[in-house]
């Protein structure tokens, strides 16, 4: 089964790195959609399936603990695994992130079999 | 807000960096520098708000910044452009801070600001640290203290 991803991040440098590390990951991929902030991730999952969202937290316009507060607000959208990958590695950002509904915590930076386990974790 | 001298800072940003630098950008830390390419200095400043707050800076040349990219993205580095590797530089500051600050206060919560490229060297005293890698020198630098 091939699962569509959402990458979050204002750095296209980062949505790039992440991209390369799902592809060298071994998960079959799906459709991998892009968005640099909050908003433009809450217009893609309106439009498109998405089966797991990846997101930094510190965006322009809408940054990833608003984007993981509203899709817990929507009863269809919270259903969506929310992963949060962020250089912000503090013990309080992880738990508030976690207990705002994310479903993991992957501090930056991370190896790429750090990242598959998480999404083995909230997909499989 | 915690207590931290110089030598412990500087110690957090040589494991900081290191840790980054090896497992996002597949690039060791030398002991001692190696020939580089020289070129135009590229330097990336963030402010970050939280305890303590503070200023974070990194400098390097853009022959260093653009190999470093090429690591990062898995391309070479002859097709790497100029808005590219500072790009890439800029995520660089960003991982580098975040990390440094999670080994110093890692119970306390910063809020950093995105990462901006600037002209000159600041000229503040700072704890400062220089890293040998295979295509140059990266200097990182903290200032911890209030945020202009």
């Amino acid at each position: 089964m091939a699962f569509n991803v959402l990458i979050v991040d204002d750095s296209a440098a980062m949505r790039n790195f992440v991209r390369r590390v799902l592809t060298l990951s071994g998960i079959e991929l799906g459709d991998c959609f892009e968005a640099s902030n909050g908003r433009e991730a809450l217009a893609c999952v309106a439009k498109n399936w998405v089966d797991v969202i990846l997101t930094d937290i510190n965006m322009p316009q809408m940054n990833g603990e608003e984007l993981v507060r509203r899709l817990g607000q929507d009863d269809v959208l919270r259903s969506i695994p929310v992963i949060v990958v962020s250089t912000d590695g503090t013990d309080m950002r992880m738990q508030q992130m976690m207990q705002l509904g994310a479903r993991a915590y992957v501090k930056k930076p991370f190896l790429p079999e750090t990242l598959r386990g998480k999404l083995d974790q909230v997909l499989l | 807000m915690i207590a931290i001298d110089d030598s412990e800072l500087a110690r957090a940003i040589q494991s900081s960096a290191a840790e980054v630098l090896e497992t996002m950008f597949f690039t060791p830390v030398l002991e001692e520098p190696e020939p580089a390419e020289a070129g135009a200095p590229i330097s990336v400043s963030l402010t970050f708000h939280g305890s303590p707050p503070g200023t974070f800076q990194i400098d390097l040349t853009e022959a260093t910044a653009r190999a470093l990219s090429a690591d990062f993205l898995g391309t070479d580095a002859e097709e790497v452009t100029a808005e590219r590797a500072t790009e890439v530089a800029s995520e660089l500051a960003n991982m580098l801070c975040g990390s440094i600050l999670s080994v110093i206060e890692p119970n306390g919560h910063f809020d950093l600001s995105s990462p901006e490229p600037i002209d000159r060297l600041r000229e503040k005293p700072v704890v400062s640290r220089q890293l040998y890698l295979p295509s140059g020198t990266l200097t990182v630098s903290i200032l911890l203290g209030d945020v202009p």
